[in-house]
């Protein structure tokens, strides 16, 4: 009995394998969360920032010195200008008016401040102070009032103008800002054939303004934050608060006041400030210039941050499925809407893995393409010196370099490069026998597929996997892309944004939200808002 | 950083290992030769050179196959394939042979047809003979086999250059609902599972006539000795069909015996039901056939074509027409061959299953003896359109 279980133990180096399968993948998982803390050292860990004193010289109500202050201030701002005056006709009160060139409006100076003022009457009611007679004479909407330089020269710095009167402390700060109005027209990088022609300006007051247009709703609740240590900038939260998670609300307000930079030249940098993880090469927070779609996401219950100076707005939480919606998904019919959804996910596949299973077809599985295709793919291959991934690699670098060079080209010369590049370079190329002209299809397709991606941050996730993929087919065949395509899908249903899968509807498994998925149901059946999201509010209709 | 510089030392290391190992058995297609036929035959040359007992003949479809190539010019090689003969004592070793002459190894992937020789299936098992088919997990078990009454190796040869046997074997077998006198495709898979269970087939034997390829007849190998031990002509292989209702298309003519002249049933369906019975050691058979089909052609007498009473006369011609065929049939290889191809023992190992294990030891005998009835009922529910 003994013999005969000995004789069964299988040889050492079997045990060694059986060691490396335990092993080799808790290292791996090991080395990608200590790369993932490093990534994330201002990230979740991070302490709030503590909020900065506000000192500087007091305003002390003394014309001259007051305004001695401002000029030293003003030394080294020679875009802003300092206009002394006298209130009323002859009364004999010193003001002077400090205001920022370009940035706050002149009309409004010259008519709602100076001319108010030096037209007013301050005889009058002598018994009412001075500061209060000044603000009852001042046809202006947004004032308040600032008791240090410092913080004054702040708000003069972004367009207020500061009013100094004789005999009052502190500063009136006049709201006179110039507009730069931009149209709000249709995102050229998110087109729809139907749909509003709307989208966000560099405006913030314009963009949080287009939400408010879709509809009377009080729940509509909009918060504003600072961000940026030394060039801060507004940005708003909006969401509707009888809907959304407010776990989601509040984790969006603590992320954000985490933020720590110098400045935030756009929501690109909060977004990858405040995504969940650095490492993932998937786009954890949709950003989108299209106010439809910010509203139908406020709806379903998620949460949009809005950054003043870009017409990008943050969607969060965001799931991988809706990268790959459309609007017009829910504007056109549904069955239209289920069609395209579905090829858009098949697109999503051939762009990701088109190239690297011809790899993999050519250099390994010569068995897997029909006989009849096996021949024409023989012939045309004759003449290539170069093995299959050599050959992919060449035409997709082309590919992305015509890419990366036709964003940069003045938009007339585009059109022609893209006729140079691909079709005189793609046909030399097969006729130098560089390339074979099956795998032109290919590549072609993977390109025409990479363009049906709704969202231009997801399809450079894709872009850059391509490669990997390629490199894995190249390396092990089909096998790898099967290894890879694995790595992906444990890395997919691993992420979460915000506290939601992202792997979407399909990993934590709620069934129920599958009609806005895969397919988009009628609007009849969608009666409840995705469960994912845990809405306060789950009935949406009906 | 110490921890940056270990991740970064174990992450290149990591990849450097990857890189290293390159790829392993990579092997670009147009560095491989597609195999799509393969022929055996007995050899029969007596010089040294050619030694072993098999002449095994490979067909690879050349580079310049596709009018695709590199110049975008339609300049087609004259032949699509080559053909390659070795000689062994095996056939695996055979093709080995080949790669003393050729720089692209085959690969098996796409083999379509296998044709073996008559002659030297008379002397070989076929276990062995297709030994490595089976066994090469490259091969897929799609691949057709044939039989060749003549050389095996001269089906590989066509007039027409530009088209390639081994494809157009496989293309004759799809004909199946054209006519009746295609076998279901026998495919590799298929006689395996027959020759290791051991049981008697038929297989399509494939000749050149005038150049070209003709499907004609069927080899019978017994089961036993997985031998071959004779031909089926075309029409034994139409009887096959009908007695086993395996056709799916096909036409049937008779002569009406009053005006001596032709009519043409075409069918649609045709099923046969093979009951056993068993008394003692004592086996006995009934074979009904059924089809349904239509009037295609009537030479005979065109005025009554949709005459109920002359169609139902035509019923009868029919039907003793396909009888005889069919007794004909069961009659040769029951009496000559002795070998059951029809799946009569098949039949009784379902219905009596202990008498099967009685009986099958020697069951070839034991069929030869048995007593099969067969009948026949066609019904003719269409005869096309006619003009009154």
């Amino acid at each position: 009995m003994l013999k005969w279980i000995i004789a069964h133990i299988p040889s050492w180096y079997l045990f060694l394998q059986a060691a490396a399968v335990g092993l080799v993948p808790y290292g791996v998982s090991r080395i990608g969360a200590k790369l993932n803390a490093m990534a994330m050292f201002s990230q979740p860990n991070g302490k709030p920032r503590p909020p900065e004193e506000e000192a500087g010289d007091p305003l002390t109500g003394n014309f001259d010195d007051d305004l001695a202050v401002f000029e030293q201030w003003i030394e080294n701002y020679a875009d802003v200008g300092i206009r002394n005056f006298e209130l009323g006709v002859d009364s004999g009160i010193k003001a002077a008016v400090i205001y920022a060139e370009g940035l706050s409006d002149r009309t409004v100076i010259d008519r709602q401040v100076l001319q108010a003022l030096m037209n007013a009457d301050f005889e009058a009611s002598p018994d009412v102070p001075l500061a209060e007679r000044v603000l009852r004479r001042l046809p202006v909407l947004k004032t308040m009032e600032c008791g240090n330089v410092r913080q004054a020269m702040g708000q003069v710095l972004i367009g207020w103008a500061a009013l100094i009167v004789d005999g009052v402390q502190g500063a009136f700060m006049l709201g006179v800002f110039k507009g730069v109005p931009r149209q709000m027209d249709e995102p050229e990088s998110e087109g729809l054939i139907r749909g509003a022609r709307v989208g966000f300006n560099e405006n913030l007051h314009d963009n949080t303004a287009i939400l408010r247009r879709f509809g009377e709703n009080q729940s509509l609740f909009i918060l504003k934050m600072k961000v940026g240590r030394r060039a801060k900038r507004n940005v708003a939260i909006a969401y509707i608060e009888d809907v959304a998670d407010p776990a989601i609300v509040e984790e969006v307000k603590k992320r954000l006041s985490r933020i720590d930079l110098d400045s935030v030249p756009e929501s690109g940098y909060i977004e990858q400030m405040i995504e969940d993880s650095s490492l993932s090469p998937f786009p954890q927070i949709q950003s989108t210039e299209r106010p439809d779609r910010v509203f139908g996401a406020l709806m379903e219950g998620r949460v949009a941050v809005l950054l003043a100076g870009t017409p990008f707005a943050l969607i969060v939480p965001a799931t991988l499925s809706m990268f790959l919606q459309s609007p017009e998904d829910y504007f056109e019919r549904w069955l239209p809407g289920t069609m395209f959804r579905l090829l858009r996910f098949f697109a999503l596949m051939v762009s990701l893995l088109a190239p690297s299973l011809y790899i993999s077809f050519i250099s390994f599985h010569p068995g897997l393409i029909p006989t009849k295709l096996t021949m024409s793919i023989i012939g045309s291959r004759v003449n290539v010196p170069f093995t299959a991934l050599v050959e992919a690699l060449i035409l997709e670098v082309s590919i992305e370099l015509l890419r990366e060079a036709g964003l940069r080209l003045p938009k007339p010369i585009g059109p022609a490069m893209g006729i140079v590049g691909g079709l005189v370079i793609g046909e030399a190329a097969v006729q130098a026998g560089i390339v074979s002209p099956i795998l032109v299809i290919v590549i072609a397709v993977t390109a025409i597929s990479s363009f049906a991606i709704p969202h231009y941050n997801i399809g450079l996730s894709f872009r850059m996997l391509r490669f990997v993929s390629m490199f894995c087919a190249g390396v092990f065949g089909l096998f790898g892309v099967i290894m890879f395509f694995l790595a992906l899908c444990i890395h997919l249903v691993n992420l979460r944004s915000f506290g939601v899968p992202y792997a979407g509807p399909l990993v934590s498994y709620q069934f129920e939200d599958w009609k806005d998925f895969l397919v988009r149901a009628p609007l009849a059946a969608m009666k409840r808002r995705p469960q994912m999201l845990k809405p306060k509010q789950p009935i949406r209709k009906g | 950083m110490n921890l940056w510089r270990r991740v970064a030392s174990l992450v290149l290391g990591l990849t450097a290992g990857l890189m290293l190992a390159g790829c392993w058995s990579s092997k670009e297609i147009d560095q491989l030769s597609v195999l799509i036929g393969v022929a055996l035959d007995r050899n029969e040359s007596k010089n040294a050179a050619s030694e072993g007992r098999l002449e095994v003949t490979i067909q690879t479809l050349t580079t310049g196959a596709s009018s695709l190539n590199s110049q975008g010019q339609g300049q087609t090689t004259s032949k699509p394939y080559i053909n390659m003969i070795a000689t062994g004592n095996s056939v695996y070793e055979a093709i080995r042979e080949m790669s003393l002459r050729t720089d692209k190894p085959p690969i098996g992937h796409h083999l379509k047809a296998i044709v073996v020789s008559a002659d030297l299936a008379k002397h070989n098992s076929l276990e062995n003979l297709l030994d490595f088919f089976m066994r090469d997990n490259d091969i897929r078990p799609g691949s057709l086999v044939f039989v060749s009454s003549g050389q095996a190796n001269r089906v590989f040869e066509l007039k027409r250059s530009e088209e390639i046997p081994s494809f157009h074997m496989a293309g004759i077998t799809e004909n199946r609902y054209r006519t009746s006198k295609i076998l279901p495709p026998t495919t590799l898979g298929k006689i395996k599972g027959e020759i290791k269970g051991g049981s008697s087939m038929l297989l399509p034997n494939i000749i050149v006539r005038d150049g070209k390829l003709k499907l004609s007849g069927a080899g019978v190998i017994r089961g036993k000795t997985k031998k071959l031990v004779g031909l089926l002509s075309e029409e034994e292989v139409l009887g096959v069909v009908w007695a086993t209702g395996s056709g799916k298309g096909g036409v049937m003519s008779a002569v009406d015996p009053a005006t001596k002249r032709p009519l043409v049933y075409e069918v649609n369906s045709m099923h046969s039901t093979i009951r056993s019975f068993v008394s003692g050691d004592r086996v006995s058979f009934n074979v009904s056939i059924r089809s349904i089909g239509r009037m295609m052609e009537n030479w005979s007498k065109p005025e009554e074509s949709s005459n109920q009473q002359f169609l139902d006369d035509q019923t009868k011609l029919f039907e003793r027409k396909i009888l005889d065929l069919v007794e004909q049939t069961i009659e040769k290889v029951q009496r000559q061959y002795k070998t059951d191809v029809l799946g009569f023992g098949d039949r009784l190992r379902i219905e009596h299953p202990r008498a099967w294990e009685r009986l099958k030891a020697n069951w070839d005998e034991r069929f030869a003896e048995a007593d099969i009835r067969t009948d026949v009922k066609i019904r003719i529910e269409d005869y096309g359109l006619v003009v009154e």
